[in-house]
This record gives structure tokens, sequence and C-alpha cells, in this order.
């Protein structure tokens, strides 16, 4: 009997044991192609990657430059909102001075001639600051001047007595007032502080009006007055608006070129407070727990089984921290990039395992080097190895929804004394570098920003903890995961300045890993997580 | 550079022509995917046919439910002509395992042509030695059934 068994085999042996047979083209042609589509696919999700990043990077850059726009014409509008009610004021208070002193000036003409003197130098403080302190011998010339005059007149006796009065009154309260000295005794601060004021709020003419107002001297207001009315006599006559968008600009306005040339500077000095922001630079530490888990997909298990293994599964909390670097090349852009240590995991919650079996439950497993059987069981993440095979024979999960104990991965039988009360942790560790685009949307005290970015990420660390029930052990590691990833965060960003140059951020993130990190083309594995980091910046 | 002798294998284990091309496909993407596994240990051929044999049994836990069912069948004497080396075809020979069912192919494949005992043929296929020594003796009973058949026309026409 057992003759004829062996013959059966033999003879189908000896026929079939080299028979073969060549298959058709569209069998390498298949192959081809998915070897192929492989390649295209990871062409397609890094060109996506690409675009993602390009299309964030222009969407900010887009919602920048017209936020930008808005304000600048709110600018214009403020500075027309605000400029014209000053001049009209000053305007009436001019007239209301000039009324006041016109009888004084009547008086002589030569002291309006000495002022007008005055005047004339005394529009350059008003354009622009710096020039005051060169020019201000001029008024020290002119009250020099006022008084030659007053020496001259005394000499040749051409003037009344109420004009010689006048004179010297305007002489002595000149004086007293000490206002050509106070162009040269303007100290550095005081000058920073109006052009701080000038530079906020464009309200030269009223800024140094007030100052001289300040003097109580009448002869002094009426030189103020003077000043304003011949001020404003010039912008009466150029075109205000050439001169708003010559301010804009930095641009001479077309018809009062020269009186108001300096205002350019001015709003240069403006321009350059308002772009204090400008690669401005900044280096940081942050740190995060972080939730993480995966999202699985395949195409190879069933609905049913995913959803088991889903329900075996679950999340982990770990962490990251990393150092960061921060250059702000707009107002309320900045780009960040950084190195940083994230760990990420899952956890199977329920595991089988059979204990006892000195022989390895599957047949195709890769031997050690020291000729023990690895022990593998998968999970959605990958599959793991252990060099533990004299103490574990099976380990896997549990299919529950079958009558027959099987594993959910392999479909394979437990053979006996399956312990349940086990769970394993896999954790991965990446050292992550991100290009991370922040957009400011308040500029308050405390700012809010949005920020997205991608990040390559190095596996840098790659273990499994078994709990038997006597706490984790480290078992192996998973197998077959890809040691270079890319990932996406997207987030939002509160900054609050705590010291003069640091800022402290709360971030909250969210990162999805773009590439499956598995090899296995069955299963696609995309690891993400949540995390809240915290970290402060020095801001240079 | 094994296509034709994998696809011999392919053919063994699969129910039919576009079945075997299947798993051909599927085991030749596993090679690429585990070439870097091979450690040069034996015949790359021998990997390499391991590799299709998996596949064909993945393939068919896949479909298929193995249920371990502790049958103590015995072994079934294959009654006829002892004689198997009668002129056939290896086409038809092939045809023969084809026609099996899935279970009794595989174990007979695994046992009288890849030469796995039944304890690694149970370990493979998750079933008792019980079962699998069982499935072997009816598999040979249905092949010998079809090569006596085969040999009974083969002498009539002639």
């Amino acid at each position: 009997m057992k003759g004829n068994s062996e013959n059966i085999d033999n003879f189908f042996r000896s026929k079939m044991d080299s028979y073969g047979e060549i298959p058709e083209a569209a069998v390498w042609e298949g192959i081809s192609e998915k070897l192929g589509h492989n390649k295209k696919k990871k062409l397609i999700i890094f060109m996506s990657k690409v675009a993602a990043g390009m299309l964030l990077v222009v969407s900010l850059g887009l919602g920048y430059y017209l936020l930008n726009k808005k304000s600048s014409l709110d600018y214009v509008e403020s500075i027309e909102l605000t400029r014209e009610p000053e001049y009209n004021k000053t305007v009436t208070e001019t007239d209301k001075t000039i009324k006041a002193t016109d009888k004084t000036v009547a008086a002589s003409d030569k002291t309006i001639k000495a002022t007008d003197n005055t005047i004339t130098v005394s529009d350059k403080p008003m354009a622009a600051i710096d020039k005051t302190i060169t020019v201000s011998d001029k008024p020290m010339a002119a009250t020099n001047k006022t008084d030659g005059f007053e020496s001259e007149e005394i000499l040749e006796s051409r003037y009344s007595e109420e004009a010689d009065i006048a004179e010297k009154e305007y002489t002595e309260k000149s004086e007293q007032s000490g206002l050509a000295e106070k162009y040269e005794e303007v100290p550095d601060s005081e000058i920073s502080l109006v052009q701080k004021e000038i530079a906020g709020e464009g309200e030269s003419e009223i800024i140094i009006a007030s100052e001289f107002e300040q003097q109580d001297n009448e002869k002094s207001r009426d030189v103020i007055s003077r000043l304003q009315s011949k001020y404003l006599s010039k912008l009466d006559n150029s075109n205000s608006g050439d001169l708003l968008l010559a301010e804009r600009h930095n641009e001479k306005p077309a018809e009062a070129n020269i009186e108001f040339s300096d205002y350019g500077e001015e709003y240069n000095i403006d321009d350059t407070q308002d772009k204090s922001w400008e690669n401005q630079w900044a280096v940081g530490g942050q740190l995060a727990p972080l939730y993480s888990y995966r999202n699985f997909a395949s195409d190879y298990l069933s609905d049913y089984v995913k959803d088991q293994i889903n329900s075996n599964e679950s999340g982990v909390i770990a962490y990251a921290m990393g150092v960061n670097v921060a250059v702000t090349p707009g107002k309320r852009l900045s780009i960040q990039s950084g190195i940083y240590y994230s760990k990420y995991g899952q956890h199977t919650d329920v595991l089988n395992i059979t204990s006892n079996n000195p022989e390895p439950s599957s047949w195709d497993q890769p031997e050690e080097e020291d000729g023990t059987s690895s022990i593998l069981f998968s999970n959605s993440t990958g599959t793991v190895a252990t060099s533990r095979g004299d103490q574990l024979s099976f380990i896997g999960t549990y299919n529950s929804g079958l009558n027959d104990k099987r594993d959910l991965m392999s479909n394979q039988l437990y053979n006996s004394d399956i312990n349940s009360n086990s769970t394993a942790t896999q954790y991965f560790e990446y050292l992550e570098i991100p290009i991370v685009i922040k957009y400011k949307l308040i500029d308050r005290k405390i700012d809010l920003n949005i920020l997205g970015g991608l990040s390559t990420n190095f596996l840098i660390g790659n273990d499994i903890y078994l709990d038997e029930g006597d706490g984790d052990h480290k078992y192996g590691e998973t197998i077959n995961i890809s040691s270079t990833n890319y990932s996406s965060s997207i987030g939002m960003g509160l900054e609050y300045p705590v010291l003069s140059n640091f800022i402290v951020n709360v971030e909250p993130k969210f990162k999805y890993y773009l590439n499956p990190i598995d090899k296995k083309p069955s299963y696609n594995i995309h690891p993400y997580s949540i995390g809240i980091f915290t970290g402060i910046s020095y801001i240079f | 550079m094994f296509k034709t002798s994998m696809f011999g294998i392919c053919l063994r284990y699969s129910g039919d022509y576009n079945d075997a091309q299947d798993i051909l496909q599927d085991g030749f993407l596993k090679v690429y995917e585990k070439v870097q596994q091979f450690q040069f240990r034996g015949s790359f051929k021998g990997w390499i046919g391991k590799i299709m044999i998996n596949t064909a049994l993945e393939r068919f836990r896949s479909k298929y439910q193995i249920i371990n069912i502790n049958d103590n069948i015995k072994e079934v004497d294959s009654k006829g002509n002892s004689d198997a080396s009668v002129d056939i075809s290896v086409k038809e020979l092939l045809k023969f395992i084809q026609e099996l069912s899935p279970k009794y192919r595989l174990v007979f494949n695994l046992f009288a042509i890849e030469g796995y005992s039944h304890k690694e043929i149970g370990k493979m296929l998750n079933i008792s030695e019980g079962t699998s020594k069982s499935n072997l003796s009816r598999a040979r009973v249905i092949l010998q059934g079809k090569i006596n058949k085969y040999y009974k026309m083969s002498v009539q026409i002639s």
C-alpha cells in the first residue's frame, strides 16, 4: 500500500518537480507596471508635497500682500483724515495769532523782517529735525541780526517810539524765551522723541508748534504763527494729493519740492522704524507632549479585520522637543526651521502568546545569526522581529470574530495556551528637520499665528516593548519600515513677550506623515500626532 | 531568470492558469520587496521558490478558511494501477493536480513534491498532522483515480 503511495508521489515528483512553463508577457508587464506604479506613486506623492508647500507659501504670501496693501491704503486715509483737520486747526490758530500779534508785527517792519529771517530758517527744523541742529545757528544769526536792527534803529531814529518799544519788547522777550537757543539746546532725547512722534503720527507741524507754544511768550507765538502761516501757505500752494503720494513713496512733491524735500527723509526714518521686524532672527527651544497614533488603510484586508485591528490597537502618549531658528522676512510672516526629536508610537492592547513551543510557528521566518529563529508578529504597523525564539513561539493579535482562535494578520491558528494578558508598545524615534511658515493673524500684546509646514524625518530609534503582565520588556523591533519620511504639520501659535527680547510661545500642532512608514505594499500606515508645543524664543 | 520554473510551481499550487499568473506576479513583487533579506544561504532559486509557495499559501488562506477538524481518517489505500509510469503528459498531470480541491492540492504539493513533513505542513496550514495525512491520502486516491481513468481511456482509444 505504502509502496503504491510512494509510487504516485515519486511519479508526480519526477514529472512535476522540474516542470516549467513560460508565463504570458502580460505578467511581467503587470509586475513592471506595479513596480513602476509604486515609483510613479512616490513621484506623485513627492510632487504633491512640493505643490502643497508651494501652495502654502503662495497663499500666505498673497494673503500678506493683500493685507499689506490694505493697511497701506488705511495709512493714506488716516493721514488724510488726521492731517486735514490739523491744517484747518493750524490755520484757525494762526489766524488768531496773526490777528493778535498783527499790531506788534505792524509796529516794526524791521522786526517783521527779522522775524521773516527766523521763519525762513525755521522752516527747515520743521521739515527735518536732524537738520535743525545744523541750521540752528541761523536763528541765532537772526536773533543777532535782530539785535543789530535794534542798534541800527536807535542810531538812525527812523522809527517811532512805539516801534522802538515794540522792538525792544520783542528783542527782550526773544532773549527771555531763548527761542533761538532753544534750537541749539534741544537735547538728543527730545529730538528722538519728536522724531518718534513724527514717525508715529505724521504731525510734524503740530508737534513743533506745540513745542513752541509752550513758551509763554507772545513774540514767540508770533514767530511760530508766522512760521505756521508761511508753511501753510506753501502747503496750500502745493498739491496735497501729490504730497501725500510723495510721502508714501519717498518722492519729492511736484510743486512743493524745495520746501518739503526733507519730508522724504522724515518718512525714511518712519519706514525704518516701521520695518524693525525686517529680517529679524530668533532662536528658541520647544517641548511638547504628544498623542500619537496612525491612520491604517489596506486593500488586502477585509473591513471586518481592519475594524478588529483598529479596536485592538490604540495611540500612545509620547513627546517631542527641539531647537529652532526663525527669520522674519515680512511684517506678519516668519519662516522657521530647526532640529526636533520626536517619539511616536502605538499600542497593541491584546496580544496572544503561545509559550513553550520550541519550534517556530511559521516556516518562512528568517534565522538569526546564532541559529535561533525569530518570532515574528504583525500588527498594523509592520512586522515585529525578536530573537526570543526560545521563549515565545507565537505572538499575534487575536481575531475574536472567528470561532477558532486565529491571528488577525496572518490568519494562522493559535495552537494552545493562549496568554491574552499581554500588550505591546511600538515606539519610533525620529530626527525631524521642519520648514514651517508662520503668519501672524493678530499682532497685539499676545500674537496669534497660524502655521503650516513640511518636515523630513529620519528614523533613529525603533523599539517594541512587550508587557506579559510583569512590566515592559524590550522585545525587538519593527522591521521593514522606512528610514526617511516626510510629514506635514498645521497648527496655531500664541506668542507672548515676557522680557525685552524673550517670547514665550504655545503652539498646538497636528502632524501627519505624508508617506506610509511601512514598506509593505498591502498596508498603508501613516502616523500622526497632536501635540502642544511650548517654548521660548530669543529675538536678536 | 527563473520565471519558467516558478510559473511551474505556481501552476501546481493554483486551480487554474489565471490564478497561477496572479500568484507569480504577487510572488515576484514579494521577491523584489524582500530581496535584501536573502542571506545567500542555500540557492536563490530555492528561496524564490519558497516565496512563490508562501504566496500561494497566503492566497489560499485569504480565499479559504482552513478549518482545523480533528478528523481521524485513516490513510486510504490507493487501490488501482500501481504502475503509475504510464505514458502521460506533464500537462495532464498538472491538470489532475489543479483539479484537486485546494487543501488536497496544497498538502499533496507540499508533501509529495516539495518534501515537507506532515508536522511542517500542519504548521504551515495550521492544521493537525492527522488532517495533513488524511488530506494527502485523499489526494493520492483522487490522483490515482484520474491516472487510472486516463490510462483506461488511452487504452480504449489505442
